[in-house]
């Protein structure tokens, strides 16, 4: 190889080690910014934001399970409203029975 | 080329590839750091988050249990008084003699013939009200040879004070150290007592898990084949079943699902309160979200509705829905032919 010729490889050598160097600084700045706004996360004011979508999203969860419950515990009120006096006297016919018989 | 380019075009391609790779190792490591953060700041969110969802279920809870039990108290108490009205109103009507089946002077002569035979002795004190009082005092000797044959011993009564109640005796022995209350009114109170599981699942006072499963356990004897008429006038086969399960959650509701034994599937819908239009449209959305997941086809298709309906249009729209009907009178019928309390 000439002169020429290794002179041009050691350049290309020398531009492939400044881009990796390039890299290297890019890569440290990548990592840098990332564990910046892993920090940002972490902040207590962001924790707070998290937990108040979370307390949001559960207590629509307890709500809807709140209406299910409800709805059949409402079957039972609406049942004891009503009773009709018929009712009632049927009842009270089988009592009156048992009542006074021996 | 040139051997000297291709060196050098090597050379750049590698340096390339190298610097590629240490960017990409880079937006791994920083990818990994924000999942890390994200996942560590939705835990520690989700552990104090979980502690307030704890507070809430349990305040709601508190104020919804409270509340149900203040209502369901209130209103128990409020029929529970009402039959006891109309209980006294029927009694009254016997004691009063309007009430042919039954013969007050037999009902207060067994009175007193209980009390005497509790009390096992010869004197005995008899107490009542004064109406009653009157008639034993008029009919002493006549009730005295009566007893005396019936409990095989001679018995002499002698009058108490007159007391406030409604009817028979309270007897007891002249020291007082024997005393037996057999009053109308301590049997009304002694079998309301002992007749309360009667009492509330016949008024259908009960809860509406309760409710499910007598209407489970109802279908579950259905062992033979039982024709009964629905509320609408129709004619309606049941059984003979195999096996019952339900399914309740979410958007879906189906109180009964029964297995026949031919292979039929009936659907039930088991409301302590009326048939609503909106009862009936859920109970059809369920069935038909249950035969999608299931590939299974109902048979028949029953709604109970201990209160009945809530309007005509109701009916009409269960007639359309080609579901039977069941109200509280045709539950006593079916449960009488399962021989199940109700």
């Amino acid at each position: 190889m000439s002169v020429g010729a290794l002179v041009k490889v050691a350049m290309a050598e020398r531009e492939v080690r400044e881009k990796i160097e390039k890299a290297k600084v890019e890569a440290q700045q990548i990592i840098e910014k990332a564990r910046s706004r892993a920090n940002e996360i972490l902040k207590e004011d962001n924790i707070e934001r998290l937990k108040n979508e979370l307390v949001e999203k559960y207590r629509r969860e307890i709500e809807k399970e709140f209406s299910e419950r409800k709805m059949l515990e409402d079957e039972e009120l609406e049942r004891l409203g009503l009773i009709t006096d018929e009712e009632l006297e049927d009842v009270a016919e089988i009592l009156l029975e048992v009542i006074l018989s021996e | 080329m040139s051997e000297v380019e291709e060196i050098i075009r090597e050379i750049m391609k590698g340096g390339d590839r190298k610097v590629k790779e240490i960017i990409e190792a880079a937006r791994r490591e920083a990818e990994e750091i924000i999942k890390k953060a994200e996942k560590d700041a939705l835990e520690i969110a989700e552990k104090e988050a979980r502690i307030i969802r704890e507070t809430i279920a349990n305040r709601m809870m508190d104020r919804e249990k409270r509340r149900l039990i203040e209502d369901k108290v209130r209103l128990k108490d409020v029929k529970i008084k009402r039959l006891r009205e109309i209980l006294y109103e029927k009694i009254e009507k016997v004691i009063g003699g309007k009430d042919e089946r039954w013969s007050y002077e037999k009902i207060l002569y067994r009175l007193l013939r209980d009390a005497v035979l509790e009390i096992g002795e010869e004197n005995i004190v008899v107490s009542a009200n004064k109406r009653d009082l009157e008639f034993i005092r008029t009919h002493k000797s006549e009730l005295e040879t009566k007893l005396e044959e019936d409990v095989g011993r001679k018995v002499n009564l002698s009058l108490g004070d007159p007391v406030d109640i409604t009817g028979g005796v309270i007897c007891a022995t002249p020291s007082g150290d024997k005393i037996f209350n057999a009053s109308i009114d301590s049997r009304v109170d002694e079998v309301m007592k002992k007749m309360s599981a009667f009492i509330v699942r016949r008024l259908g006072m009960v809860s509406t898990a309760r409710f499910r499963s007598l209407i489970r356990q109802m279908f579950e004897k259905i062992r033979e084949k039982i024709k009964i008429k629905d509320a609408l006038g129709r004619s309606l086969e049941l059984g003979p079943i195999d096996s019952v399960e339900s399914i309740i959650g979410g958007e879906t509701r189906i109180d009964a699902i029964c297995k026949e034994s031919g292979g039929g599937i009936i659907m039930v819908f088991a409301t302590l309160s009326q048939a609503t239009k909106e009862r009936v449209q859920r109970f059809r959305e369920s069935i038909e979200k249950y035969e999608a997941s299931v590939g299974a086809k109902k048979s028949k298709t029953v709604f109970i509705a201990f209160s009945g309906v809530e309007s005509k249009d109701v009916m009409d729209v269960l007639r359309e829905s080609d579901m039977y009907l069941l109200t509280r009178k045709e539950l006593i019928d079916l449960s009488k032919k399962v021989g199940m309390e109700m």
